[in-house]
């Protein structure tokens, strides 16, 4: 479905006198929750649950600004956006979640989620480039995957993490380093 | 460099084909339909959750436009007295007072409290205990202390009667109190004009200041107070009682205490005679109240309390009672007793000069 008979299926859903939050909800979801799993997926390193509850969290909170969202052009940067934040937020909490001192207060072990989807992946051996993800930093590892996986420019990154064209500049260069550092190459060199 | 470099793994083809992979495999149908699930429970709680917002501003519409109407209603609603509180009405009366209680027995209704019982032409008032019955456009007294106030009865118009155990009393546009119990009582006619009329047809005329008395308390009608020939509150009165107790004046030799009085009052006796004068003033009955505190006086108190007792004797003398002379003669006499160091020197001071 493209985004005009999408926004023609929202209207139309508006138009209607008895058209609920629900059904303007359920509207967007099936068009964007593809793209919502599929950046969750990718910033929760594989961890099919972990993007299961990111995309739940994502359209819950489309309750909250139903009435704030322009749905005559596409929405697909805003889920852009939205997605990539919360997962960012996601990943400090569980960084810091992760530290040595709070598991210790916590009493927590690390415990690695068991994924059948994870297995899979690591049977394919492709889970190494996601190990090499979890060493950056949450927001290098997201500045890094916008800027090489989805092409974003550096200012539309600023745009979303809410920072100067400069500083995401900076965040790349540091992931670059610690890809680097890792064993890794960024590019294939042609 | 470059040897290094090309031994090395790229990360982001790999990425990307993990990307690739996962858009096309797609959301698992579980993980898809258990987000779809919980989105429609979320809208659900959010559709109940915001019903009863929506009734929120209507109810309080409704609540405001109650209490509009209540206040409304009872502004225009004509109360029979001002400061009272509606309680129910008793025949042509309807009774209202603050802490007016009442309690309904057969024909009888007992009063407790100040009750303030109003018809067209009638108020009466009760302070303790009473037993009434409504009695014909009146009241008939069973029992206790009531005063009346009835309204001027034009020439030619039948008279206000107030029905009492041993006959009846036609009232011509007075105040009077009844004071009644099981075997009979009395009336004490304040101002205007009343006329007992016994169960045996015999017909007293009562003048303002006499009592009357039926029953055991059959008494001819009497002079109370105040009595035509008695010198109220004059010097002589406060110059026969004694100095006070506990502060003799140094000029003045303390006198031997009356006989039957020998020690000095007690504060409780104060208190008691101040209440018993309180009583006697909210009913109207102020000459009773200045012959209390005149024989009072002639008692052995401290200086504080006589002093008090004075000053009170004084100001029912001139505002109640309206005795000019008497009164004039009280405050000279209170300040010669009392001097200018007195609690109450300057007051008197004032009003024994509208005097001169």
């Amino acid at each position: 479905m493209s985004d005009s008979s999408l926004v023609a299926e929202i209207v139309g859903v508006r138009g209607n006198t008895r058209a609920s939050a629900a059904a303007r909800v359920d509207a967007l979801y099936r068009r964007y929750h593809p793209l919502v799993y599929r950046l969750a997926l990718r910033y929760g390193r594989g961890d099919a649950a972990w993007a299961e509850d990111v995309m739940q969290e994502v359209f819950i909170g489309v309750f909250d600004v139903l009435d704030r969202l322009d749905e005559r052009e596409g929405l697909e940067p805003w889920f852009y956006r939205v997605t990539t934040n919360r997962c960012l937020n996601r990943l400090r909490r569980q960084r810091v979640r992760q530290a040595v001192p709070v598991r210790w207060l916590l009493g927590q072990k690390v415990t690695q989620p068991v994924d059948p989807e994870r297995l899979t992946a690591a049977r394919q051996g492709l889970t190494q480039c996601w190990d090499v993800l979890e060493r950056l930093p949450p927001k290098e590892r997201v500045a890094f995957c916008m800027y090489y996986l989805d092409g974003k420019r550096q200012s539309d990154i600023g745009d979303v993490l809410g920072h100067t064209k400069g500083y995401v500049c900076k965040l790349i260069k540091r992931a670059e380093n610690r890809v680097r550092a890792a064993g890794w190459e960024v590019e294939d060199h042609v | 460099m470059s040897e290094p470099s090309q031994t090395k793994p790229a990360l982001v083809p790999q990425l990307r084909q993990l990307d690739h992979d996962a858009m096309l495999s797609g959301v698992p149908a579980g993980a898809r339909y258990r987000v779809a699930d919980r989105i429609a429970q979320e809208a659900e709680h959010r559709e109940a959750a915001s019903t009863p917002r929506r009734w929120i501003p209507a109810l309080t519409f409704v609540a405001g436009a109650a209490l509009v109407l209540l206040v409304v209603g009872l502004g225009l609603r004509p109360t029979p007295s001002s400061s009272g509180v509606v309680v129910r009405s008793l025949g042509a009366f309807v009774v209202a007072g603050d802490d007016c209680r009442l309690a309904q027995d057969a024909d009888t209704t007992t009063t407790r409290g100040a009750c303030r019982l109003s018809s067209a032409t009638v108020v009466a008032q009760t302070w303790d205990e009473a037993r009434v019955r409504p009695w014909r456009d009146t009241l008939q007294v069973d029992d206790g202390t009531v005063v009346f106030e009835v309204e001027h009865v034009p020439a030619g118009a039948p008279p206000v009667a107030v029905r009492v155990s041993h006959g009846t009393i036609e009232v011509l546009g007075t105040r009077f109190a009844i004071e009644q119990d099981a075997t009979g009582g009395h009336v004490d006619l304040f101002e205007g004009r009343i006329r007992f009329v016994g169960d045996d047809g015999q017909r007293r005329d009562i003048a303002p200041g006499q009592r009357l008395g039926w029953g055991d308390r059959a008494t001819e009608p009497v002079r109370r107070d105040p009595p035509p020939p008695e010198p109220p509150a004059t010097e002589s009165d406060l110059a026969d009682e004694p100095a006070p107790a506990q502060e003799p004046r140094s000029e003045r030799p303390a006198r031997a205490p009356a006989p039957g009085h020998a020690s000095p009052r007690t504060d409780e006796d104060a208190a008691a005679i101040v209440d018993e004068v309180e009583s006697l003033r909210r009913q109207g009955r102020y000459a009773e109240a200045a012959k209390r505190l005149r024989d009072a006086l002639r008692q052995s108190w401290s200086r504080r309390v006589a002093e008090v007792f004075s000053f009170e004797l004084g100001t029912i003398l001139a505002r109640h009672l309206g005795d000019s002379d008497a009164a004039c003669a009280h405050w000279r006499a209170h300040e010669r007793r009392f001097g200018e160091k007195g609690r109450y020197a300057k007051a008197v001071a004032d009003l024994r000069a509208a005097c001169d």
